[in-house]
């Protein structure tokens, strides 16, 4: 029999995260087998990490209020030009940053334009990257849908959302917007142009036309209908937009 | 558009949604609420000068921790210690006060102050990969380090963590 192999903290930590390349998991679970020392080993590196996560989550909700970018965009009244200490405060006059104080200053005001904004802000990030590498089958997507229509209390199906001779659906997820769930559905273009459906429940119900704008230089349009907000956005053709959200108010 | 400004918009826009995560680096990095707030806006305006140098395509969260923790290296911890501060006493950290279980709570903030007594370097690394679920090779990138480093500053934590944690859910 071979001379049992000695396995680092770095080794079994590797094993225990999961990193398989790493830790040669096979030879350390042959080794677990028989040897009782490397197991008290493990046992003493062993950690709840899910606690771990839980901890760090909470601190997220604590962060302060994030400087604003896009002062073009928000009232100044309630805004006081950040003063920083710190030795490049002179790009901050360049720069144009500012810090809301008083809570979600920044935040309020016009709600419903508020949230277009936002919206077109995260949108912006949006690449054909972003999404073309997502796949679900169409039982997960309908599953998903069901979960994220929960938390905006709006039935919405997949053939409700498809349109598949102008958009390959990909997926849905629940952001929150001055703590209210805010629920994004993404597609891809035939021409690989990310666009999204976004929905919110709307501060006051009441039904508003379907209007077209451009935000943050792209194509957007936005409507209201039985209690919820509506936002279709991406890319930069603004008849394609406007078609879109026709179809889509119509069937939500 | 340029590809400079198509940059330069992707880091103004991506700044907000990613500000909590960010101060969350900076108060890991610093081990102090103040300085995080200094470090987390200084590191938006110098992401914001520094836009037209991010590559599209690749996590702007990734680098802009880079630049919060090479701010902090190279220049706020000095001033930190220069002005007498010394450098994160553990005890600083105000940790959220939350309401609901407070079971669960007083569990979740314990194993947050646990971590936030290792070193910087370790804490820094744990946070990466076991709060926000990063692989090793995506830690080592953003912490500039080699992967062997990851490796060992994870086995360190975890040995201290294991020992903290679990003996106090034991006696729970």
């Amino acid at each position: 029999m071979s001379e049992p192999r000695q396995f680092s903290d770095e080794e079994l930590t590797a094993y225990l995260d999961g990193e398989d390349a790493l830790a040669l998991r096979e030879t350390i679970e042959r080794s677990l087998a028989q040897d009782e020392t490397l197991r008290a080993r493990l046992d003493a590196l062993t950690l709840d990490t899910a606690r771990i996560r839980t901890g760090f989550a909470e601190l997220l909700s604590n962060a302060p209020q994030a400087p604003e970018f896009n002062c073009d965009r928000v009232a100044p009244s309630p805004m006081r030009r950040f003063q920083t200490t710190w030795r490049h405060a002179a790009a901050a006059a360049v720069l144009a940053l500012f810090v809301g104080f008083g809570g979600g200053a920044l935040l309020t005001g016009p709600a419903e334009p508020g949230w277009r904004d936002y919206v077109a802000s995260y949108h912006a990030l949006y690449a054909t990257v972003t999404l073309s590498g997502v796949g679900q089958t169409t039982a997960d997507a309908a599953a998903e849908l069901e979960r994220v229509s929960a938390a905006i209390e709006k039935p919405i199906s997949l053939s409700d959302v498809s349109m598949p001779d102008r958009l390959d659906y990909k997926r849905a997820q629940i952001l929150s917007f001055e703590g209210r769930p805010l629920v994004q559905l993404a597609f891809l273009t035939k021409q690989g142009t990310p666009v999204a459906l976004c929905i919110i429940e709307a501060s006051e119900p009441g039904d508003g036309a379907v209007q077209t704008t451009r935000l943050e230089g792209m194509s957007a349009a936005y409507w209201s209908k039985g209690g919820h907000a509506f936002v279709v956005i991406g890319g930069d053709d603004d008849a394609f937009i406007g078609q879109l959200a026709a179809v889509y108010s119509e069937r939500l | 558009m340029t590809a400079d400004t198509d940059a330069s918009d992707a880091v103004k826009h991506g700044l907000t949604p990613l500000f909590p995560k960010l101060w969350r680096y900076c108060l890991v990095l610093t081990g102090a609420r103040e300085r995080a707030d200094e470090l987390a806006q200084a590191t938006c305006l110098r992401a914001l000068e520094k836009a037209d140098l991010f590559t599209l395509g690749t996590e702007l969260d990734r680098w802009v921790f880079r630049i919060a923790q090479r701010l902090w290296l190279n220049d706020l911890r000095t001033q930190s210690v220069r002005h007498g501060e010394g450098l994160a006493p553990i005890e600083e950290i105000d940790f959220p006060e939350k309401q609901g279980d407070p079971e669960s709570n007083f569990s979740a903030r314990e194993t947050l102050s646990a971590v936030m007594a290792l070193p910087e370097a370790q804490r820094l690394t744990v946070l990466l990969v076991y709060a926000e679920g990063r692989s090793y090779r995506e830690a080592a990138e953003i912490l500039e380090i080699p992967i062997g480093a990851v490796m060992s500053r994870l086995a360190a934590a975890r040995g201290k963590l294991a020992d903290m944690i679990n003996a106090r859910s034991e006696t729970k």
